[in-house]
This record gives C-alpha cells, sequence and structure tokens, in this order.
C-alpha cells in the first residue's frame, strides 16, 4: 500500500457545474466529484429540480465546468418527471446550441432506472460496477449518479422494531460505502435528496441533537429534521438544505388606504443552506426555480 | 508510611524481581524485552547515573529524610547494574517525567488546548467522537497541519498519516488550513524575532500537502492490512508523529451480524495503534461516530462499544450558538466542556470551563463513595432526586442544564 501524493492530486477536486454562475461560487465550483452530497428538503422545494438540472450541466464539456459525462438517474418517488424533462431538454437546446443540436440528444446521455426497494437499489449498484468500468465505446462514461429519493427506500420498508432498525442502519452504511467506491475509483459525483421529518420537540430545548452549522431547519414556518436520522447523517460527505417561506410584501403605492389590501402578493422565498460540508462554510444563498431551470439570486448586487 | 531508606530497599527489590522475571522470560525465549519494549522509549542507558542520583536526591529532600540513610552511591549502583540489564522496567517517576516532557500537538485553540492539558498528546491514542457535520474531519485536518510546524515555532516538525475511510478530506479545505497556519507561523516570526530570522522562507502551503500521506481506504479488510503495515511505514518514516483515522467505525457499521467478532476486531485494532502510539512516539487520533442511545433518544454519548480501551475521549456535544459547539473531554485526568467555533481557518474556542460540569464532577465522586461505602446523604449539595438522576444517566441532565 502507498500514501498517495497531494501534490499529484489536482489541488482543486473536480466540480460538477448546477448551470449557475451565484449558485457555483456559492458551493465552492459545484457538486464535488468523489464524494457524496445530499440535497435534503421538504416536498416542493426543488430537489427534483436540483437534480434533473445536473443531469444536463454534466454534459457539459470541461471547459464549461461540466463533467463531459453521461448521468444515471435512479428514481424511487414515481413518477418519472418526462415532462419536466423534456422541458429541460428544451431550455438546454436553446442556451447551448451548438453542443445540443438537434442531431445529439441530451436524453441519449440520461440513463434511468427505477428502484423500489433498498435491497433493489443495493443490486443495482452492485451490477453497475462492470458496468461502469468497462463502458461503452459509442457513449460517455458515467460520472454523475442522482438517487432522487433515498428516503422513499428507507422509509416504508421497516418496521420500527429493534431488528429492523438495525438491518435499515447496516444497509446505510452498506450503501454509502459502494456509492464511496465507485465514487472514489471512477471519480463520480453523487447526488443524493433525502425528505425531512418534523421536529416534534419544543423549539427552546437545547437537548435535541444538533447536526451541522445550523442550530435548526425551519421550512414552511415549521422545524424539521432530515429524514432516516443519524446513522445516515454519518453517511454522506455534505449536506445542502432546500427550504421555502412565504415571504408577504406589501407591494408600495401611492393610492389611498383602501387600495392597500389589494396590493399584498405572497412570494415564494427559496434558500440552500449548507448544513455540513468538509469544503465549505456555513452560508445560505436565495435561488429560484424557472422555466429554463434552477438559478441563483444575487440579494447583493 | 515506610521509612526512606526501606523505600529505596523495595525500590530496588522490585527491579530485581522485574529482572528475574526477564531472565526466565529470555531463558523460555517466549520473547526478548527489547521487543516488548523497544529502544526509543524506555533506554535506561541513555539516562545516565548523574541524572537518576540527581534525581534520588530530590526526592529525598523533598521528603525531607536524612540523605545518609541508603546511601545516593550504593542505590544508583545497584541501579544502573540494572539499567544494563533491565531494558523494559521503568519507574513511576520515569514515567511522571516522561509525561510531563512528551510533546504535544497544538490545536491552534488556547482554550481547547488548555483542556486537553496542551495539545494532543504524542504516545497515546485520542478518540474524537461527536455528530456528523460538527468539525470532526476539520479537526483532524487541522492536526495534520499543525504537526508539521517546525520547531523553532514551538511544533514538532513531523509528518501525519491521514487514512480516510470516509471520503471528506478535501485538498482545497486542506490547502486553506495550511494557508492560515503559515501565515500564522509568519506572524509569529515577525512579532517574536524581529529580524533575526527575516531571511527565512515562509513554509508554502504545498509543502503541507506534502508531508501529509494519505491513505484512502474503501473497506474494512482493506482498512485492518493498512493498519498492520504501518508498523513498517512509520518505522521508514521516523518523523511522522501523527496518524489520523477518519473514521474508525465506517467499515464497521454494515456487514457484522456477529457484533462479537466486531467487538474482537476493533479490540484487536485499537490494541495494534496503542502499540504503534507507545513504540514510535506518534499520536494516535481516531475520529469516531456517535449513536444515540436507544432509551434516552435526547442525548447523544460515545458509542462505548467500539473504542473503549483509549486514553482520551473527546465528545462532541451540540452547539448553542450559531457556529459555536460545546466539546466535552474525557480523560483519566480532566472532564471538562469547552465551545469551540469552526472559522473559515481554524478553530477558537469561545468559553472556557463550564462550571456545571465541574460542579457535577463533584457530585458524581461523592455519589461514587455513598454506593461503595454506603450510608446517608449529608449536606444540602445532593437532593435526593439528583442521585438517582445521577445514577441513571449523566450526560442528559448536563445537557438539560446548559
Amino acid at each position: 500500500m502507498r500514501p498517495e501524493n497531494l501534490l499529484l492530486r489536482p489541488t482543486h477536486t473536480q466540480y460538477c457545474t448546477l448551470g449557475c454562475p451565484i449558485l457555483d461560487a456559492f458551493l465552492g465550483g459545484g457538486i464535488p466529484c468523489n464524494s457524496i452530497t445530499e440535497l435534503v428538503a421538504e416536498s416542493g422545494c426543488g430537489k427534483t429540480q436540483l437534480s434533473l438540472q445536473l443531469l444536463f450541466t454534466a454534459q457539459l464539456p470541461l471547459h464549461l465546468n461540466g463533467l463531459s459525462a453521461s448521468s444515471l438517474y435512479l428514481y424511487s418517488e414515481f413518477p418519472f418527471p418526462s415532462r419536466r424533462l423534456d422541458q429541460l431538454v428544451e431550455s438546454f437546446r436553446s442556451s447551448h446550441p451548438i453542443l445540443f443540436a438537434s442531431s445529439r440528444d441530451p436524453r441519449d446521455y440520461i440513463f434511468t432506472r427505477n428502484c423500489q426497494t433498498a435491497e433493489d437499489l443495493l443490486d443495482v449498484l452492485l451490477l453497475l460496477e462492470s458496468r461502469l468500468s468497462k463502458p461503452k465505446e459509442t457513449r460517455l462514461d458515467i460520472k454523475l449518479i442522482v438517487i432522487d429519493s433515498i428516503a422513499a427506500l428507507f422509509r416504508s420498508d421497516f418496521d420500527n422494531n429493534p431488528s429492523d432498525l438495525k438491518r435499515r442502519s447496516s444497509l446505510f452504511f452498506k450503501i454509502s460505502s459502494i456509492l464511496k467506491s465507485h465514487a472514489r475509483r471512477l471519480g463520480i459525483a453523487i447526488v443524493l435528496t433525502n425528505q425531512v421529518v418534523d421536529s416534534m420537540e419544543d423549539n427552546h430545548g437545547s437537548s435535541s441533537v444538533r447536526v451541522g452549522n445550523l442550530e435548526s431547519l425551519y421550512t414552511s414556518g415549521r422545524r424539521v429534521l432530515p429524514a432516516l436520522g443519524l446513522s445516515w447523517a454519518n453517511c454522506v460527505n455534505s449536506r445542502l438544505f432546500l427550504s421555502r417561506h412565504e415571504v408577504i410584501e406589501g407591494v408600495e403605492n401611492d393610492f389611498n388606504d383602501s387600495d392597500y389590501n389589494g396590493f399584498i402578493s405572497r412570494q415564494k422565498k427559496r434558500e440552500i443552506h449548507v448544513v455540513f460540508a468538509p469544503h465549505l462554510p456555513h452560508s445560505s444563498c436565495e435561488f429560484v426555480i424557472r422555466r429554463n431551470g434552477v438559478f441563483g439570486v444575487n440579494n447583493y448586487l | 508510611m515506610l521509612a526512606d531508606g526501606r523505600f529505596s530497599d523495595v525500590h530496588d527489590k522490585f527491579l530485581w524481581f522485574l529482572l528475574d522475571f526477564r531472565q526466565q522470560n529470555r531463558s523460555a525465549s517466549l520473547s526478548s524485552p527489547t521487543s516488548l519494549f523497544p529502544k526509543p522509549y524506555v533506554n535506561w542507558k541513555d539516562r545516565g547515573g548523574p541524572r537518576s542520583k540527581s534525581r534520588n536526591w530530590v526526592w529525598r529532600r523533598s521528603r525531607g529524610l536524612p540523605p545518609g540513610v541508603g546511601t545516593d552511591g550504593s542505590r544508583s549502583e545497584s541501579t544502573s547494574t540494572s539499567h544494563t540489564i533491565v531494558k523494559g522496567a521503568q519507574s513511576a517517576w520515569d514515567m511522571l517525567q516522561e509525561e510531563e516532557t512528551l510533546v504535544r500537538i497544538t490545536t491552534s485553540s488556547l482554550d481547547f488546548d488548555n483542556i486537553l492539558g496542551g495539545g494532543i498528546i504524542c504516545k497515546e491514542a485520542t478518540e474524537i467522537g461527536g455528530v456528523s457535520g460538527i468539525g470532526k474531519t476539520q479537526l483532524g485536518i487541522q492536526l495534520a497541519v499543525n504537526v508539521q510546524i517546525p520547531f523553532d515555532y514551538g511544533g514538532l516538525g513531523g509528518k501525519a498519516i491521514y487514512i480516510d475511510t470516509e471520503g471528506s478530506f478535501m485538498v482545497e479545505r486542506a490547502l486553506q488550513i495550511a494557508e492560515a497556519c503559515g501565515d500564522d507561523m509568519a506572524e509569529y516570526s515577525r512579532l517574536y524575532r524581529k529580524g533575526s530570522h527575516s531571511h527565512e522562507v515562509k513554509i508554502q502551503p504545498k509543502d503541507f500537502l506534502e508531508n501529509i500521506f494519505y491513505f484512502r481506504v474503501c473497506s474494512y479488510t482493506e482498512r485492518i492490512a493498512l493498519i498492520n503495515y504501518l508498523d513498517k511505514f512509520i518505522g521508514d518514516h521516523k518523523d511522522v508523529k501523527v496518524v489520523i483515522i477518519d473514521s474508525i467505525t465506517f467499515h464497521f457499521r454494515q456487514d457484522f451480524d456477529d457484533m462479537a467478532l466486531r467487538t474482537r476486531l476493533l479490540g484487536g485494532m485499537a490494541l495494534k495503534l496503542m502499540k504503534l502510539a507507545k513504540r514510535f512516539g506518534v499520536a494516535v487520533v481516531v475520529l469516531n461516530q456517535v449513536t444515540t442511545k436507544k432509551l434516552q433518544a435526547k442525548d447523544l454519548l460515545k458509542d462505548k462499544s467500539s473504542f473503549k480501551s483509549d486514553n482520551n475521549w473527546v465528545t462532541v456535544l451540540n452547539g448553542t450558538q450559531e457556529g459555536a459547539y460545546q466539546w466535552i473531554i474525557y480523560s483519566p485526568k480532566k472532564m471538562k466542556c469547552v465551545l469551540v467555533e469552526f472559522t473559515m481557518y481554524r478553530l477558537i474556542c469561545k468559553e472556557a470551563v463550564e462550571e456545571n460540569i465541574l460542579h457535577r464532577v463533584s457530585q458524581k465522586s461523592i455519589v461514587q463513595q455513598l454506593v461503595m461505602t454506603g450510608g446517608h446523604i449529608q449536606g444540602d449539595i445532593l437532593a435526593p432526586v439528583d442521585v438517582i438522576s445521577l445514577l441513571i444517566d449523566d450526560a442528559h441532565t448536563v445537557d438539560a442544564r446548559h
């Protein structure tokens, strides 16, 4: 066994761009290869949006900060979002007309597979080993694996008894270590999405386990915790939390007061936070979901 | 209480007894003393006669006894003869002295160092536990960099072995920490040695990276093999001063239905690591994950089953302020608590000692006495409820008080 020379390693890990310079800057370049990044959010915050977007940006060439690679999308939450995928195809074709010419469909470079149970996922990952190490010439290598969502696999099939919980946490570590060894050997970026559970403890109790930078995670005015608990938190390298809040903004008007009520608009404010990551400090960034993708908002400009 | 002369007799007898034991051992050719206690660790020859003599003298004077009893000459003679033959034994005095002179690796945080007694101690294994995202890896990278601070700057000037099982080691982050460390050293030389070392070149962050031997292991078999190999590796690279394992449990939390086997493997590994620490004088830092106790899901405490035999525990509790974490340090010597903050570059302590914890420790010792000797609770330091809570569980109440 030999130690790795850290100097021979590229001083900067390869990152996969998110397709938006603000989000990339926020994440220090994008989604890092060789590690597992988890997106935690309640439903409707943009987990799937962001992960679908990554399937496209991974195909971008290296000089555009992409990975120049195919991607694998494993989904456990049905149905497969094919309509959104089609929308994104159109928007990517229009934004990169040369790359995604009509002869080259970006969908050819996105592999999908559904997984219904955790064991199913484990089988897929084990089969993947041979597929990944012997890529077909016609296609690009797979450099991005998205699992959407990991929580759905584990939240249904397991009972709340000691033997099931033990089996569950053993599976966590198994899946995570297979993913990490794939990531390590072939330089793959891995993105997982996770759901949240409501936190039932009182808000002032400092006794609950605190994971990461944020004292507590708030979304839609509720206090939540990432699903799958503490042992799963040990399985991922970095965790990002997407939140959504409704902000009531009174529209400024020069008319009389009676008109005022009519101009109250409810805006959704979405934010992405770094819960923990080996390379990032605690920070947050606002983002919006548009028809043509997910984009960061820079409030300081 | 023994008279001093008798004491030294006993001492000498003790040595001779050991000698006999060793000789028997050697005749049985079980294992030679040199292999049991290799040279760099206990070398009695190097500790010359005069030194031990003066030490004896100090010892006696502090006891206020006449120096005539059990003359120094005869005593040092007897010990020096035993030095030549007994290579394995070491008196408690030696051990104390050695502990006081042991080098420590700073954590870059003064309060944190104070609690650890000056930093992470060499020749010992230290376990650091905590929930994910609390900063274990950050501390590990920090130590891997800090061990390289040269002698001139009060460091060890050593190299580091970093065993990564989780894949959380990021080169960018290591570079950032190395840069900050280099800045600190430049600052230090500017402040404390004006002009004298102005020609000195600042250590480049890349030099720091070069001195970190990074191993990435992907399975537990690989890890066991690596730890067996470390013996040889450190033998070849004598300037390695710290071994960091991030984390010890990751691969052992899957595929083990046989918990007894797991405990045996982990125990064997712990033993090997401690041997390594003793033999080469390196600090072994083991990062560990934590689990919740089943009965008290609210508090988190160390995974006691995994790595019991360690010298130090450092456990991280949850933080109370944004960006600040509360660390509790368990060790045979101290049990204290500190608030630590991770900034972009290094860790900084927020508060020094948590009085509650110290109070709790004193309460605990009273309860222990009660349990051992029986009797009644006296005074108002403890209410009966408190005693029960102490007997059931300590961490939860500490946490709640906080």
